[in-house]
C-alpha cells in the first residue's frame, strides 16, 4: 500500500480554547521561525519518497503565522514530496486569520480546500467557547477564501454548546449554510480530559451533558444539512456530493499517511509513531537528528484489523469491506466476530450486504458499545 | 524442667472489649517478666497476623509462659490470650475454662463496652477471680471517675479493687501482676491421677501439623504417650510438649495444672475441636469428659465465586489452606446460575466472614465476588421434615413450609444515653424484641434486645454506628430459632432470576427492601444497548420495579489519525471492565451490584 496521505501540524494559535485538547499553543510565536525551519527538514528527511495523493495542514492554526511563514513553510514541504498524484491541498484556518495575501500564498502552492474554524455564529456562544472571532469574521473569511479562488470551503461548527439551544443551533446552521460551503463538519462537544471545560465541569461551573440533549442536537444538525443537500457520510461529517474530505477518508478507511510536524501521528507500513509534542524539543531533536519520534508501535493482526473496524464503521454509507479487511490483515473478521456481527444486526445496530458491513442509523449513535464487542480478547490481540 | 509446686503458679487470662489495649498490655507484662526485651518486636506480641494487628482484634488464642521472681519465690504464669471478637464467644469461653484468674482491663477513656459485659460475664460465669484494671489512665481524655462507676454499676466491682494502669507506658503493670498472684488462686489437681485435660485452642504449622494448646487438669503428658480426644474419637501419639516463651520450648512433660503446648501428628486442623477432652489411651475408663464441649455451627453465610472462571482452583486450593488454619470454617462446592462455579461458605459470624474474605484477597490474590451474606434459617416442612437452610436458593416454595424460623440474637448494645430513642427505633424497626435497659451511668446506658440475626447480618450494625455516632457497641450470643413471617424475595434482571441476589426478608419488609435494593441495582448496573427491567417479587408476585434507561448515544465526536491508537486503548479498556463483570442472560452484572444488597445508605434514603 502506498502512503496516500500527507499530515502536516502547525500547533501555534492566538489564543487556547478551554475546550481544546488539541496539540496547539498560543504566544509562541518567537519559535514559529524555526519551528517552520524543523518541519521543511522533516518534511525532507523523511517524505522523500512520498507522492501524496492529499496534504492536509492542521493544527493549531496553520494560518496563524504571518504570510511569509506560511510560505515557506508550504514552500518547504510541497517542494520536499513528489506532487503529480495531489487532488486535495486542505489547510486549516480559523475566522479572523486570513487576509487575501495569505490566501493568495495557499493558492500559489496549490491549496485546493479550507476548512474553517466558525463552530458558531452567536457571539453568545462563540464567548463561552473562548473563540478569539466573532460571526463578521466568519463571513468575511468566507468572502476571503471565495474572492482568493479556493475551491472548497468546510465549516466547522460544535453542537450542544453549553446554554445552547436546539433552536438556537438550527440558526447557526442556517447561517452556515447560507454561506455555501461543500462540506461541514459538526461536533458535539466532549470535555476532554485537561482542558479548561473539564475542569470547570469538575468545579460545577459547566453543566455536565446530558446524553438526551447530546442527541438531540446531533440529529437536528444532520436532519437540517441534508435538508440543504448535504450527505452525512461520517459520525459528525456532511458534504455535498462529491466534496467529501479525501484526506480524513484515508484515516477512516485505516490507510497509510506520514505526519510532519510535533505530535504528528504516523501511519506507514502496519507501524504507527507520534512525534515529540513540544515544538520547541520537536525542532530541536530534527535540527539534530533529522527526526523526532516519540513513541511507536506495531499493532498485532487482530488489533489492527479492530483499527479498521473501529474506523470504517464511522461511514455511514460505505463502512467496511470484510473480504477486504480479511486479505489486509490476515484475521478474517467474518469468522472472527461472527457472533457479534450477527447479534448486532438481528439488533438492527449494523447491516451488512454481502461483505459490505455498515452502522444502521441506530447504530451508529452508540458506536463505541457496538465496537467494544468487536475487541479482541486480550490474550488473542498478540496472535 | 523443675518447676515449683502449684502453689507457685497461675493461670490467667485478659479480657476486654476490642482496642482497649488488651495486647499492649501484655506486651508489657511480657516485657517485665523477661520474655521479650522493649522495643526489639513489633508492637503486639500475641497477635501474629498482619489482619489482626490492623483490626485490633486477636483471632487465635494463644498461651505463653512467664517467670516471675516476688519475695524469693519464682512465680510461673500462664498467660492465656483469648479472641476479643463477638464471633468468638465460644472460643473464649474454653480460653477462660483453662484459666483460674482473669484481667478484666477497661479503657478510662471509653468506659464499660458491650464486649466488656460479654466477655467478663463470661469470666464471672467460668468462676474466675477477678483482677479488675483500668487502662489508659494517662491519656487526657480519660473519665476514671465514669468508668469505675460503670464497672461497679453493670459488673458489681467495688472501685476500691479496681487498679488503675497504662499498658502503653507501663504505668502500674507490676502491680497488675502482683495482684494477679495475690487474687488468682493457685490450681489444684492430681498430678497422679489418670490424664485429663482441656483442649482450649488449636493451631497448624506447616511444618509440624497441627499444634494443640492444653491446660492440665489431672495427670500429667509426656512425649510418647498414647492420648485421645473424647469428642473427636480420636488416638495419636505424643511428639512433643513444651510451653511457649514465647517461641516453642520443649520440655520433658506437663503436669496437673498447667498449660502448654503438644505436638502429636494430628494433620488437620478439622480433626480436632476447642473444648475437647485429652486423655490417656489406656487410662480412658471411668475418665469423664469436661463440660462444655460443642462442635462449632457456622450461622452466617455467603457465596464467593471467582471473578474468572479460571481461577476456580486457585480458590479451592486458598479455601483449603484457609481451612487448615481455622476449623470454624466451613466451604463446599456450588453453582449459581448467575455466578457459576463457587463455594458456598460458613462463618461464625459477620466479623469472622470479612477476616476471612480480607484473607483470601491478600494471601492468594484472587478476585471475588462476594454474595450478600444470609444467616441459617431452618424449615418445618408440611411432611413434618425439619431442614437447615444455608442459602436463599434452597428455600422451597411457600407451600411445601409449615413453619419459617431464623435464629434470634441475645443483643447488648451499649451507648451514650442520648441516643437511646434512636436505637430503639432502629431495634423496632427491625422486629428487635424489647429485654431491658440498664443504666450504667447517667450518660451511659445498656439496652438489651432479641433481634433477629438476620436484621443484625443485614445492615444493623451499620445503623447502630451510625446512629451512635460511632460510640455504640454490640455484643451478642444466639439464643435459639423462632418462627417468623419470612418470605424469599426474588431479584430479577431483566425477566430473568439471579439467584445470588435473592435473600429473605420479613413479608412486611419486602416491599421496602425490594425497592431500595433495585434501587442500588439501577445504579450498579451499568446502563445496555436495551432497557433492562428490574424487578422484586415474592413467588410470581411483583413487588418493586426499576428500569435502567437503554444507552441512547455513545459515540465519539471526533476521531481522526492521531486518535486511533488512544481510543482503541480506550475501548480495549470498556471491554476488560465489561469481561470482569458477570453475564446474566444478555445483561452484565458488576461485581458490586452483588454487594449492592448489602447494608445500609442513609444518604440515599434521605434522597428519596
Amino acid at each position: 500500500m502506498p502512503v496516500d496521505h500527507l499530515y502536516v501540524h502547525v500547533p501555534f494559535c492566538a489564543s487556547k480554547c478551554p475546550y481544546c485538547d488539541f496539540n496547539s499553543h498560543a504566544g509562541r510565536d518567537g519559535e514559529v521561525p524555526a519551528y517552520v525551519e524543523a518541519l521543511v527538514a522533516e518534511a525532507r528527511a523523511r517524505a522523500r519518497d512520498v507522492a501524496p495523493a492529499t496534504v492536509f495542514v492542521g493544527g493549531g492554526t496553520p494560518t496563524w503565522p504571518s504570510a511569509e511563514a506560511i510560505d515557506r513553510m508550504l514552500d518547504g514541504v510541497m517542494s520536499a514530496v513528489t506532487t503529480s498524484r495531489l487532488t486535495e491541498v486542505t489547510v486549516e484556518a480559523n475566522p479572523g486569520t486570513l487576509t487575501p495575501e495569505k490566501v493568495r500564498v495557499l493558492r500559489r502552492h496549490g491549496v485546493t480546500r479550507v476548512s474553517l474554524g466558525a463552530q458558531s455564529f452567536d457571539e453568545r456562544r462563540l464567548r463561552v467557547l473562548g473563540r478569539a472571532h466573532d460571526a463578521r469574521d466568519t463571513v468575511r473569511s468566507v468572502e476571503v477564501l471565495r474572492d482568493g479562488g479556493v475551491e472548497r470551503v468546510s465549516l466547522d461548527l460544535i453542537l450542544a454548546t453549553p446554554g445552547q439551544s436546539v433552536g438556537e443551533q438550527r440558526r447557526d446552521v442556517a447561517r452556515a449554510v447560507a454561506l455555501g460551503p461543500e462540506h461541514v463538519s459538526t461536533y458535539v462537544l466532549t470535555f476532554e480530559e485537561g482542558t479548561a471545560f473539564t475542569k470547570s465541569l469538575e468545579e460545577g461551573r459547566l453543566e455536565a451533558p446530558i446524553e438526551g440533549r447530546d442527541l438531540a442536537h446531533l440529529r437536528a444538525a444532520c436532519e437540517d444539512l441534508a435538508a440543504a443537500g448535504y450527505r452525512r457520510y461520517e459520525v459528525s461529517n456532511h458534504a455535498k456530493p462529491g466534496a467529501e474530505c479525501r484526506h480524513n477518508l484515508g484515516y477512516w478507511r485505516n490507510a497509510q499517511w506520514l505526519g510532519l510536524g510535533a505530535g504528528a501521528h504516523s501511519h506507514v507500513g502496519g507501524r504507527r509513531w507520534k512525534n515529540v509534542d513540544d515544538p520547541a524539543a520537536y525542532a530541536a531533536r530534527v535540527a539534530a537528528a533529522g527526526e523526532a519520534v516519540a513513541w511507536e508501535e506495531q499493532p498485532a493482526p487482530r488489533s489492527a484489523l479492530f483499527e479498521s473496524l473501529m474506523m470504517g464503521l464511522r461511514l455511514v454509507d460505505e463502512g467496511v469491506d470484510l473480504a477486504a479487511l480479511a486479505a489486509r490483515h490476515g484475521v478474517d473478521p467474518r469468522v472472527e466476530h461472527r457472533d457479534a456481527i450477527e447479534r448486532h444486526v438481528v439488533a438492527g445496530r449494523l447491516e451488512r450486504d454481502g461483505d459490505r458491513l455498515r452502522c444502521t442509523p441506530a447504530g451508529i449513535d452508540v458506536l463505541n458499545a457496538v465496537l467494544v464487542d468487536f475487541v479482541p480478547d486480550e490474550d488473542d490481540a498478540r496472535g | 524442667m523443675a518447676r515449683g509446686p502449684l502453689q507457685h503458679l497461675r493461670n490467667f487470662s485478659i479480657v476486654a472489649h476490642i482496642d482497649h489495649g488488651k495486647s499492649t498490655l501484655a506486651d508489657r507484662i511480657l516485657e517485665i517478666t523477661g520474655l521479650v526485651r522493649a522495643g526489639d518486636h513489633a508492637d503486639q506480641m500475641l497477635d501474629d497476623m498482619d489482619l489482626e494487628r490492623e483490626r485490633g482484634i486477636t483471632i487465635k488464642a494463644r498461651a505463653v509462659c512467664l517467670h516471675y521472681p516476688k519475695d524469693g519465690v519464682e512465680y510461673v504464669l500462664n498467660l492465656i490470650d483469648t479472641p476479643g471478637h463477638v464471633d468468638f464467644t465460644y472460643e473464649v469461653s474454653r480460653s477462660l475454662a483453662a484459666c483460674e484468674g482473669a484481667i478484666l482491663l477497661v479503657d478510662a477513656t471509653q468506659g464499660v463496652e458491650a464486649q466488656t459485659v460479654a466477655n467478663a460475664y463470661l469470666a464471672i460465669e467460668a468462676g474466675l477471680d477477678i483482677v479488675p484494671v483500668l487502662n489508659k489512665v494517662d491519656v487526657s481524655t480519660a473519665n476514671t471517675q465514669r468508668a469505675l462507676e460503670e464497672m461497679r454499676t453493670v459488673l458489681g466491682i467495688d472501685p476500691a479493687t479496681v487498679l488503675w494502669a497504662s499498658g502503653k507506658t507501663g504505668l502500674g503493670v507490676r502491680e497488675v501482676i502482683d495482684a494477679v498472684i495475690a487474687r488468682v488462686r493457685p490450681p489444684d489437681g492430681d498430678p497422679a491421677a489418670p490424664l485429663k485435660a482441656l483442649l482450649f485452642d488449636a493451631v497448624y504449622d506447616t511444618y509440624r501439623g497441627v499444634i494443640i494448646y492444653v491446660r492440665l487438669i489431672d495427670g500429667e503428658l509426656r512425649p510418647k504417650m498414647h492420648i485421645r480426644l473424647l469428642g473427636a474419637k480420636a488416638e495419636y501419639e505424643v511428639l512433643e510438649v513444651g510451653v511457649l516463651r514465647p517461641a516453642h520450648e520443649p520440655g520433658t512433660r506437663l503436669r496437673a495444672g498447667e498449660s502448654g503446648y503438644v505436638v502429636a501428628n494430628i494433620k488437620a486442623l478439622g480433626d480436632v475441636r476447642i473444648g475437647d477432652t485429652v486423655v490417656e489411651a489406656d487410662r480412658a475408663e471411668g475418665v469423664v469428659a469436661l463440660p462444655g464441649y460443642r462442635e462449632p455451627k457456622p450461622m452466617v453465610y455467603c457465596g464467593l465465586y471467582p471473578t474468572y472462571p479460571k481461577d476456580y482452583e486457585n480458590l479451592r486450593k486458598a479455601l483449603d489452606t484457609l481451612a487448615l488454619n481455622d476449623a470454624s470454617f466451613t466451604y463446599v462446592p456450588e453453582t449459581s446460575e448467575a455466578l457459576g462455579f463457587g463455594f458456598r461458605c460458613g462463618f461464625l459470624g459477620l466479623l469472622h466472614m470479612e477476616v476471612v474474605q480480607e484473607r483470601l484477597e491478600r494471601d492468594a490474590d484472587l478476585d471475588l465476588v462476594q454474595t450478600a451474606p444470609n444467616v441459617t434459617y431452618e424449615i418445618l416442612r408440611t411432611d413434618g421434615a425439619t431442614t437447615r437452610v444455608e442459602k436463599p436458593s434452597d428455600i422451597p416454595e411457600s407451600n411445601f413450609i409449615a413453619e419459617f424460623r431464623e435464629p434470634i440474637a441475645r443483643c447488648n448494645l451499649i451507648l451514650p444515653a442520648e441516643h437511646i430513642g434512636a436505637l430503639m427505633t432502629i431495634c423496632q424497626d427491625k422486629r428487635g424484641r424489647y429485654v431491658r435497659t440498664e443504666y450504667l451511668s447517667p450518660e451511659r446506658v445498656m439496652l438489651v434486645y432479641d433481634l433477629p440475626l438476620g436484621e443484625i447480618v443485614f445492615d444493623f450494625y451499620d445503623m447502630l454506628k451510625s446512629a451512635t455516632r460511632g460510640y455504640g457497641t454490640l455484643d451478642y450470643e444466639i439464643k435459639g430459632y423462632e418462627a417468623a413471617d419470612l418470605v424469599r424475595l426474588r431479584m430479577l434482571v431483566n425477566a430473568q432470576e439471579v439467584d445470588a441476589l435473592s435473600m429473605v426478608c420479613h413479608r412486611d419488609e419486602a416491599e421496602r427492601r425490594g425497592r431500595r435494593i433495585l434501587k442500588r441495582l439501577r445504579k450498579a448496573i451499568p446502563r445496555h444497548l436495551f432497557s433492562v427491567p428490574l424487578q422484586a417479587a415474592i413467588g410470581g408476585k411483583i413487588v418493586a420495579r426499576e428500569t435502567i434507561a437503554p444507552l441512547r448515544k455513545d459515540v465519539l465526536a471526533k476521531c481522526y489519525g492521531g486518535d486511533i491508537t488512544r481510543k482503541r486503548k480506550l475501548l480495549e479498556k470498556q471491554k476488560k471492565g465489561k469481561k470482569r463483570m458477570k453475564q446474566v442472560g444478555s445483561v452484565e452484572i458488576p461485581q458490586e451490584a452483588f454487594l449492592s444488597v448489602l447494608g445500609s445508605d442513609g444518604e440515599e434514603e434521605e434522597n428519596e
